[in-house]
């Protein structure tokens, strides 16, 4: 099993809504997994799971030997090795760019402050945005906000990177300064899972695509077999859809 | 419609349209001025004509604005005053320290900690609802009635306590409004990233949750200015009282006056920059409107 993240019989319901039933699910390292299917599918619900920001009712996770689900004493230790980005970006309006990406360094990995600036600052110049490192949020654009959430995840150097529709609040002229960044993720082989209605960008990247349906993986596979020739019924009707309204 | 296509604008039309204007050269705001202008004068000049044409004007003028007389009382209001300021200066510190300990307790969710989280909402609820006037006397004649020796019996420390008991619960309500207002993203963003729930609480959301309550905690602090003034009946010689004074001995309410524009002239800054502070951060809603 070389797997970095298993799922294994994964339920969780909100109050009477099964909202994720019997997930089986490897992701391997160095691996990009794109999570497609309808809103309301469970997508969000499954990477908000894995980052333990939702309990499970049923079933493990596990990040190589440790159960996640299990664990609950040191949850914030273990999700400081897995990081995250929202569909809405949450920087922190109240601090700057570099006070964004320091806090949990500083707070969570005790690093000194100065280090985890010079670091800080290293991320931001690969990802050509040096120059925003003091400028507040409200003063940054849609696609820079996004662009700093994922430098401030990486800045914990997590594990596995989990991306929750990270393009679906962008404009659309900033969707590709964005997806650039992942690209070049990928290059340096950062495990990551990835919900997302861009079908194109999943076909371009994933390494594995995993179809959910009503909270259940319904297909997975490769792009090529996965989009070239899906197998079910409804796979077909939803990328039908989708590809209909691009 | 002409069947000449409208040729398109000079580069100097152009240029004319994108010339910042003077506010006068804005279409409409020479007549809004004079419209403005008009009905104040007409409004304010009727009310200053129907007060001074009646009867019992000359009596009012000269028992509240008796000139000579505010002049006579302004030693012993301002006197007065710097105790309401002193008040005040003591007072404030400890009603935000109070408040926010008692936001902070009211939000806690620790099951152990259900007594005090019990007595902060009884606190809050009784102080919130009990008039200042009546906290202040009650602990300004009560307690030194109890003749516990060693409870201090300076009235001006009852009055300050009483001010705090009564304002920290209504800004412990202010901070919690304020917390609560943050959105749960910020919480998810931070925990997300390993940080516990006290670094969280502590380093993204009260931070925000108390500058988006500045404004009202400001008009907090006007409150309490003012209800130093209240401190007046269970004896120190503050403004109102020493106001008081002047008009029992002489037969003139002009000190009072005086000891009203004192405290106005307190609070007008504090107001303004209220103002100034909720107009800045509207702007800065307009700017950053994107998440």
């Amino acid at each position: 099993m070389s797997a970095l993240l298993r799922y294994e019989s994964v339920y969780k319901a909100y109050g009477p809504n099964l909202v994720l039933q019997n997930i089986n699910l490897d992701i391997p390292e160095h691996s990009v997994t794109c999570l497609i299917g309808a809103s309301g599918c469970g997508k969000s619900t499954l990477l908000r799971c894995t980052n333990l920001l939702e309990e499970i009712q049923h079933g493990s996770i596990y990040l190589r030997e440790t159960d996640l689900a299990a664990s609950h004493k040191d949850a914030d230790a273990l999700r400081a090795k897995i990081g995250m980005v929202f569909q809405s970006y949450n920087l922190f309006p109240h601090m700057n760019v570099i006070k964004n990406i320091t806090l949990a360094p500083v707070r969570v990995r005790g690093e000194r402050r100065s280090d985890a600036e010079d670091r800080a600052r290293d991320l931001l110049q690969r990802f050509g945005l040096l120059d925003k490192a003091l400028e507040f949020p409200d003063r940054l654009s849609g696609g820079q906000q996004q662009r700093i959430a994922i430098i401030r995840a990486l800045a914990m150097q997590p594990e596995v990177l989990l991306l929750d529709e990270v393009t679906s609040a962008l404009d659309p002229e900033m969707v590709g300064e964005v997806m650039d960044i992942i690209i070049e993720l990928k290059s340096l082989n950062m495990t990551m899972i990835m919900a997302t209605h861009q079908m194109g960008f999943a076909s371009q990247i994933a390494d594995n695509v995993v179809f959910l349906d009503r909270g259940a993986v319904l297909e997975q596979g490769h792009p090529s077999s996965f989009f070239g020739n899906p197998q079910h019924e409804r796979t077909r009707q939803f990328l039908e859809r989708v590809t209909m309204a691009i | 419609m002409s069947s000449v296509p409208t040729p398109p604008l000079t580069e100097q039309q152009v240029a004319q349209l994108l010339q910042p204007k003077k506010f006068w050269e804005v279409p409409g705001v020479v007549r809004s001025l004079v419209i403005a202008l008009l009905s104040t004068v007409v409004i304010f000049g009727g009310l200053a004509w129907l007060i001074s044409r009646s009867e019992g004007w000359d009596a009012v003028q000269q028992a509240f604005f008796s000139k000579p007389d505010m002049k006579k009382a302004w030693p012993r209001v301002w006197q007065g005053f710097q105790l309401n300021i002193k008040m005040f200066m003591i007072a404030e510190p400890l009603v935000l320290t109070i408040g926010l300990l008692l936001a902070l307790i009211r939000i806690g969710t620790s099951s152990v900690l259900f007594p005090v989280r019990a007595l902060a909402i009884a606190y809050i609820d009784l102080f919130r609802g009990a008039p200042a006037l009546l906290v202040i006397m009650m602990l300004g004649f009560g307690m030194p009635g109890l003749r516990i020796s060693w409870l201090p019996a300076d009235p001006v420390f009852w009055g300050i306590t009483a001010c705090v008991i009564t304002s920290s619960a209504y800004t412990a309500e202010t901070f919690r409004a304020g917390i609560e207002s943050v959105h749960r993203s910020q919480r998810s963003a931070a925990r997300s990233l390993g940080l516990t729930n006290r670094q969280t609480f502590q380093h993204v959301v009260l931070p925000q949750g108390i500058k988006a309550v500045i404004p009202p905690l400001i008009s907090g602090f006007v409150s309490l200015q003012k209800e130093t003034a209240l401190v007046s009946t269970i004896g120190p010689l503050e403004a109102t009282r020493q106001a008081q004074i002047y008009s029992s001995l002489n037969f003139n309410y002009s000190s009072y006056v005086v000891a009203a524009l004192l405290f106005i002239a307190l609070t007008i800054p504090l107001a303004r920059f209220t103002d100034w502070l909720l107009q800045r951060s509207a702007k800065r809603m307009q700017m950053g409107g994107v998440a």
